[in-house]
């Protein structure tokens, strides 16, 4: 019995090993590339191309130096490379990595399909765009499931990450995972009765992109037999969420110049805050423009 | 004498209790909507219950995280009465959004975004004083808000400012306009008579102000209405 631990904990121990990264380690000396990175090495067809400032190498060969500007980076050790160097992306700095991507793919060739345009012209269900989220299209949506009988292909915590990413609206993060205490779990079951809508949490107890947006559009789901299907009714999801301008903006961006100009400074960015009211909101449990939903979990004493 | 005195006394007493009787017994439609209205006492306004007196122990523990309910956490000093403004935001067609931004976001640096994030979070000190000081359209006493007002006044009120306020009220009144909106923040100290301090007037100023009404009125009217002089002087005309 103490052999046999003794070679599951060996095991182990190389298993772990081997998913380590060495921080010491460069690209010729180890020859990994960091998690998610384009592959490199492979030759361009011929009606291929890439921009002037992103040269390819012999026989047309996508290498580091093709979208990388500093020099040597396949042997610099991955802790030293300066990520934050306008160098680093060749044509940087770039807002988001999908703007360097666009220099040589075609971004609207490349755009996912909006799932949650769920109805066709006809008003008829898109099945297709079920599956993306659940195992097999779910037959009876006319009543509440258990959490478990929606078969979804990821925990409803993650789901939303394998499409959107962790931080697509501000105070995004600032909710992810914040874990409501009983006096505010005993206000969201009060909503959920008084406004016949779902204000799901995690099976943690913690709040999750679908506790405020509804990822079925409306009509999908009987919002009569099934509170799941409450949400915000004018939304097309095709439109998206909408905005206008207010003159609120200029107010709020004079208040909050001086702190933005110093956090620039400091960071050497050139970030900017906006102020604009929505004008039409998709895919909510509650309408957020009036603060509907914000007041489904939050209350205040004065 | 003692005699007529003591029936005086009686005669008195007699009629006191005599008046009393007599309100007592007939009250009046007025006094029973004040005796009905003594008894269901009006919820008193935020501001109000926040003047009871009490000690604040939060600024002394500074971790303190407030009780767990959404607004109880100490902000930058500020106090904000979320359910008192309610109303004027949906007048206003403003939401919880204004304050708490919630636009789209395309920055993925977790340490550009928190730091981003915590300026947007930031109280906006225009938009609050937009309604509460130059339209006045909201209370507009300060310390409603602002808990502690040591950290919104200029560095100068630090010391002592109080007795050494008068030769910078006098270069630039608007400055002080700025925050004290009220002139009975002033006057409630330089026109109170109940005390034998200078006020803003040396002692023995009321025999010797004719001269300098004369050579400047306007600044007399900076503080003193005309009814002011005419408590005095009306009888001399």
């Amino acid at each position: 019995m103490r052999h046999l631990a003794l070679i599951a904990w060996l095991a182990w121990t190389l298993v772990a090993r081997a998913g380590e990264e060495d921080p010491d380690a460069s690209y010729d000396t180890s020859k990994r590339l960091p998690a998610l990175h384009h592959a490199v090495g492979m030759s361009l067809p011929v009606d291929w191309s890439t921009p002037e400032h992103l040269p390819l190498g012999p026989e047309r060969r996508v290498e580091c130096s093709t979208c990388h500007g500093l020099k040597n980076l396949e042997r610099m050790p991955y802790r030293t490379v300066d990520k934050k160097s306008a160098r680093f992306l060749r044509g940087g700095p770039y807002a988001t990595l999908t703007a360097f991507c666009s220099n040589c793919h075609d971004p609207a060739a490349l755009k996912r399909p909006n799932i949650h345009s769920m109805l066709d012209d006809s008003g008829k269900i898109r099945e297709d765009h079920c599956t993306y989220c659940h195992e097999a299209v779910p037959q009876e949506r006319e009543r509440p499931h258990r959490a478990v009988d929606y078969r979804l292909r990821l925990p409803p915590e993650q789901l939303c990450y394998g499409c959107h990413g962790k931080t697509p609206h501000f105070n995004a993060l600032e909710h992810q995972a914040a874990k409501p205490d009983e006096a505010m779990r005993r206000h969201i079951r009060e909503s959920e009765r008084q406004q016949g809508i779902r204000l799901p949490l995690s099976g943690e107890g913690q709040v999750m992109c679908p506790t405020c947006h509804a990822p079925h559009q409306y009509g999908v789901i009987d919002e009569r037999k099934n509170p799941a299907g409450r949400s915000v009714q004018a939304a097309d999801p095709e439109r998206g969420i909408e905005y206008q301008a207010h003159p609120w903006n200029a107010v709020i961006q004079a208040d909050k110049q001086d702190r933005l100009d110093s956090l620039n400074h400091e960071l050497h960015t050139t970030l900017q805050l906006e102020y604009r009211r929505i004008s039409q909101e998709v895919l909510l449990r509650q309408a957020a423009r009036d603060g509907t939903l914000c007041l489904a979990c939050h209350q205040f004493r004065d | 004498m003692l005699f007529r005195l003591l029936t005086l006394f009686m005669l008195l007493s007699l009629g006191l209790a005599d008046a009393r009787l007599t309100a007592d017994d007939t009250p009046s439609a007025s006094s029973a909507e004040q005796a009905a209205s003594a008894q269901t006492p009006k919820p008193p306004r935020w501001w109000e219950k926040r003047d009871k007196p009490g000690i604040n122990l939060l600024p002394l523990f500074p971790e303190v995280q407030g009780t767990g309910r959404t607004g109880d956490k100490p902000t930058a000093g500020i106090h904000y009465p979320h359910r008192a403004h309610f109303k004027i935001m949906e007048q206003e067609g403003d939401s919880c959004l204004l304050c708490h931004g919630f636009g789209p976001n395309t920055l993925t640096d977790k340490k550009q975004l928190k730091s981003l994030t915590t300026i947007a979070n930031e109280p906006l000190r225009a938009v609050c004083h937009d309604c509460h000081v130059d339209e006045r359209r909201g209370p507009w006493r300060c310390d409603l808000c602002h808990d502690d007002r040591t950290r919104i006044w200029p560095v100068d009120h630090n010391y002592s400012y109080i007795d050494h306020h008068g030769e910078a009220g006098r270069r630039d009144e608007a400055a002080c306009r700025e925050c004290h909106l009220d002139l009975s923040f002033c006057t409630n100290c330089h026109l109170r008579r109940d005390t034998a301090g200078q006020g803003y007037h040396p002692l023995g100023y009321r025999s010797l102000h004719g001269l300098e009404a004369r050579i400047d009125t306007l600044s007399c009217g900076r503080c003193h209405n005309t009814p002011y002089c005419d408590e005095c002087h009306r009888a001399q005309r």
